[in-house]
């Protein structure tokens, strides 16, 4: 299974979520966003050194991080070398030795966002509840159709709680308008103090409301790719 | 241009729907062809190139939507024209490039993404970069390496940071460049590959007339004394770099940056 994660925008939370739905799913992360740059890792290939042709997809995995990573490239040298085109069948060489792919891929409509909606069997788009995030995640929906990755789901992120009637239709107001189920993945300092620590929260806090939420939602998505 | 009859039938009639004109030149071992195509009414055309490899014009690191190897299907519109343009590593042959076939359009042919999904991955994935853009960092976002001898190859020279072999100066757009600071050897091994072939192959006459074949091939004698004196530079660049290599592998060998202890210093 690969599933891509992106949004419309940057900043609504999308690394955080394709990190703890990989850790949930048991899959390897594939950072094509510099999202988990900063993430402790060994020395060793990197995504670049994939596209170029240096380094196996399958050499580029780290193991030994809590979630299984394939790390972005980092130089601008190596972005210009890379080639582009070459993701989709590396990300395929990851999950036929690993099973299961989760793609943090770039926000917006470019080629880094196009190629990998087409390497996913489904797609997931992260939002925050704001005007702009919204209209860019549609705009980025309507990619992943002309390019026919299916949306799984809508993950409505960093939500605060205010009155469920509230909630209520503004979720079925987003769920229509993308045409996919959606998840409330409210605001969490625990989530966010063990993303910026580099674990997955079900790792440090495995009972927490945020740990829950990550689990309901990887087994919602898995039942619908299955 | 040199123009050439309309498209053959077999039988050896022709019929002067579409008119293929050409022009051919050659630069620094590298040969430039220029196809124009006119019809009086709006067709599908394939040309064939009789230059072999050929080098297409690429659009954003992928080679431009028609070209397949060394042939190239477009539509030339009707009481209109259709450029081709392309390079190659091959010496000049007259003709360069043939119609080789044409087929009145029907009905408005488009080229997007969502129509190439049915023409397999590998186009999708070409069309993809086309239509959206490549997202790499523009060209002097990367910094020049330092340059070390002068009797060493420029890596400035690597124009494409592809797998592949540089393309032709025709077309909409030559490419990405090598980045500066990394530079891309498969473009210069690639180059030094095809002279070891036509080398071989001029090594390898068996008589007179091959001989003579073989130097009209490769351009002229004047062309084959050049390919000489680039195998002998090529044998010199490759030692050179053979040594700085073994150099740089000891060196790097036995170093080793202490992190932990610098991190736990700050």
């Amino acid at each position: 299974m690969i599933l891509t994660i992106t949004a419309g925008k940057g900043g609504v939370g999308k690394t955080t979520v394709a990190y703890n739905l990989a850790a949930e799913l048991d899959a390897v992360v594939v950072d094509g966003d510099l999202g988990m740059a900063d993430l402790p890792q060994a020395r060793g290939p990197d995504l670049h050194d994939v596209l170029t042709g240096r380094a196996a997809p399958v050499e580029a995995v780290h193991e030994e991080c809590p979630v299984a990573l394939l790390p972005c490239g980092r130089s601008l040298a190596g972005a210009r070398a890379a080639d582009p085109t070459a993701l989709v069948e590396a990300v395929r060489a990851v999950e036929d030795a690993y099973g299961s792919v989760v793609i943090d891929s770039p926000a917006g409509l470019c080629s880094d966002v196009g190629l990998p909606l087409f390497a996913g069997d489904a797609c997931l788009l992260v939002v925050r509840p704001t005007r702009p995030a919204i209209a860019d995640a549609i705009r980025t929906r309507e990619l992943a159709r002309a390019i026919g990755t299916p949306l799984a789901q809508v993950v409505l992120n960093r939500v605060d709680t205010p009155s469920l009637d509230a909630q209520d239709s503004r979720r079925d107001s987003i769920a229509s308008t993308f045409g996919a189920p959606v998840t409330e993945l409210p605001d969490s300092e625990t989530l966010a103090r063990a993303q910026r620590a580099g674990h997955p929260v079900r790792a440090v806090a495995p009972e927490c409301p945020a740990s829950t939420q990550f689990r309901t939602l990887a087994r919602t998505v898995e039942g619908s790719l299955s | 241009m040199h123009p050439s009859s309309g498209f053959k039938y077999q039988d050896g009639t022709t019929d002067p729907m579409a008119a293929l004109d050409w022009a051919v030149t050659q630069t620094d071992g590298v040969t430039f062809v220029e196809g124009y195509v006119t019809s009086d009414i709006g067709e599908q055309v394939r040309i064939e190139s009789n230059l072999d490899p050929v080098w297409p014009p690429r659009s954003r690191g992928v080679p431009v939507a028609g070209w397949e190897g060394t042939q190239f299907e477009g539509t030339v519109p009707a009481e209109g024209y259709l450029v081709v343009g392309y390079a190659s590593p091959a010496g000049p042959v007259e003709p360069p490039v043939e119609l080789t076939a044409e087929t009145p359009l029907v009905e408005e042919d488009s080229c997007s993404f969502e129509q190439s999904l049915e023409g397999g991955d590998n186009e999708t994935v070409r069309a993809l970069v086309r239509s959206l853009g490549e997202a790499g960092p523009p060209r002097d976002a990367v910094p020049l390496p330092t340059s070390v001898d002068d009797s060493t190859p420029s890596f400035e020279n690597c124009e494409d940071q592809t797998q592949e072999r540089p393309q032709g100066e025709t077309g909409t757009q030559t490419g990405n460049s090598s980045s500066r600071n990394q530079p891309d050897l498969d473009p210069w091994f690639g180059a030094i590959e095809d002279r070891i072939g036509t080398a071989q192959r001029l090594s390898t006459v068996a008589d007179a007339d091959q001989a003579r074949a073989a130097i009209d091939d490769v351009g002229g004698i004047e062309a084959v004394r050049t390919l000489q004196a680039q195998l002998a530079a090529d044998r010199r660049h490759l030692h050179q770099l053979t040594e700085r290599t073994e150099t740089l592998r000891t060196d790097l060998s036995g170093v080793d940056v202490p992190l932990a202890t610098l991190e736990r210093l700050i």
